[in-house]
């Protein structure tokens, strides 16, 4: 318990970090805007077209906070993908990765959630390299670069997925 | 369990406050990460005008493992759909660079984040978002090599 109410302090975002953050990039962009008009511009039409693709992922991760926060427990979570829950954790961090849509920060206040329940570093670590493996994009991928590469880039991911996990819970599990 | 030893149903109305307090909480997260994620939106839109596809081209040189750095370090500064990976990675190889960037550039345009490094470090820990960037920069020059063995090897080059 004590160490629960620990790690929600430290891994909890502050509201001001994260203002702080946003009016360091609105600095930027003054400045962008300023000395490279051009720029700015095409930097403010580019987080348009990011805004737009972003709203499914946020609505689909808010139904997904939503949800965990009603029915999981952090003892169920923590025995689901916690951080002695073994290669069984990792393969269900794995297949949830795949199978997660839009661009990743859209997950991260689910994943902060999952860990401050108990969800394991290694296990979450597996879940944001396995993003890359992406079965609906399959075709294309050898479309543009043959099923040779296609095949042996997916294989090799899904295995550098667990040994990322691995090394994580190796490197930062004894601390946590 | 009530005194006869039965399990007691919960109620209408603590279904209701329970659905209530997690629908509150998940706004309240949801709440907290929003400047964090407007903050990072605005940042990949600036970095994705600033870094045109048309200038990538320049900074390989022909070394396998230095292409390959040079792939990861591009990829992992830009950032957006998978698919516009493959298109500028396309382009990449039509000017003649190697698989081995072009392996390294596709795994790490979607698992390392110099863009998401700070939303990353507030919600999952400053410590935890380096390391997971650093190693997963290191396994996508490894995965990249492999990828590109595997290729000359087995044979089918794009």
């Amino acid at each position: 318990m004590k160490n629960e109410s620990r790690k929600d302090t430290t891994t909890q975002p502050k509201g001001r970090g994260g203002f702080i953050f946003l009016g360091i990039v609105a600095a930027a962009y003054a400045l962008a805007l300023v000395a490279f008009p051009e720029t700015g511009k095409e930097a403010l039409s580019l987080t348009l077209v990011v805004v737009k693709a972003l709203l499914l992922p946020l609505a689909l991760v808010f139904m997904a906070l939503f949800l965990t926060n009603l029915l999981l427990k952090p003892q169920q979570i923590s025995s689901y993908i916690g951080k002695d829950s073994g290669l069984k954790g990792s393969l269900l961090s794995l297949l949830a990765g795949i199978i997660s849509v839009g661009p990743v920060y859209a997950w991260y206040p689910l994943l902060g959630t999952i860990q401050t329940h108990g969800g394991g570093i290694g296990q979450i670590s597996v879940f944001l390299f396995g993003r890359a493996i992406k079965p609906f994009l399959l075709p294309a991928m050898i479309a543009y670069f043959g099923w040779v590469f296609s095949l042996s880039i997916t294989m090799l991911t899904l295995i550098g997925a667990l040994v990322l996990g691995w090394m994580m819970n190796a490197i930062l599990g004894r601390h946590s | 369990m009530n005194q006869n030893g039965k399990e007691r149903r919960p109620s209408s109305r603590t279904g209701r406050a329970e659905l209530l307090q997690a629908f509150r909480k998940a706004i309240k997260q949801f709440k907290t990460m929003l400047p964090i994620l407007f903050g990072v939106v605005l940042l990949v839109g600036l970095l994705r005008a600033a870094i045109p596809a048309s200038v990538l081209g320049d900074v390989f040189r022909g070394h396998p493992l230095l292409d390959a750095v040079a792939g990861a370090g591009i990829g992992s500064i830009l950032a957006g759909n998978p698919v516009n990976s493959y298109v500028i990675s396309e382009q990449l190889l039509a000017d003649g660079v190697s698989l081995f960037a072009i392996a390294a550039f596709i795994i790490s345009w979607v698992t390392v984040g110099i863009a998401q490094l700070p939303a990353e470090a507030m919600t999952l820990g400053t410590r935890f978002a380096i390391l997971r960037n650093a190693l997963s920069f290191i396994m996508a020059i490894i995965i990249a090599l492999l990828t590109a063995l595997f290729v000359s090897f087995i044979g089918g080059a794009p």
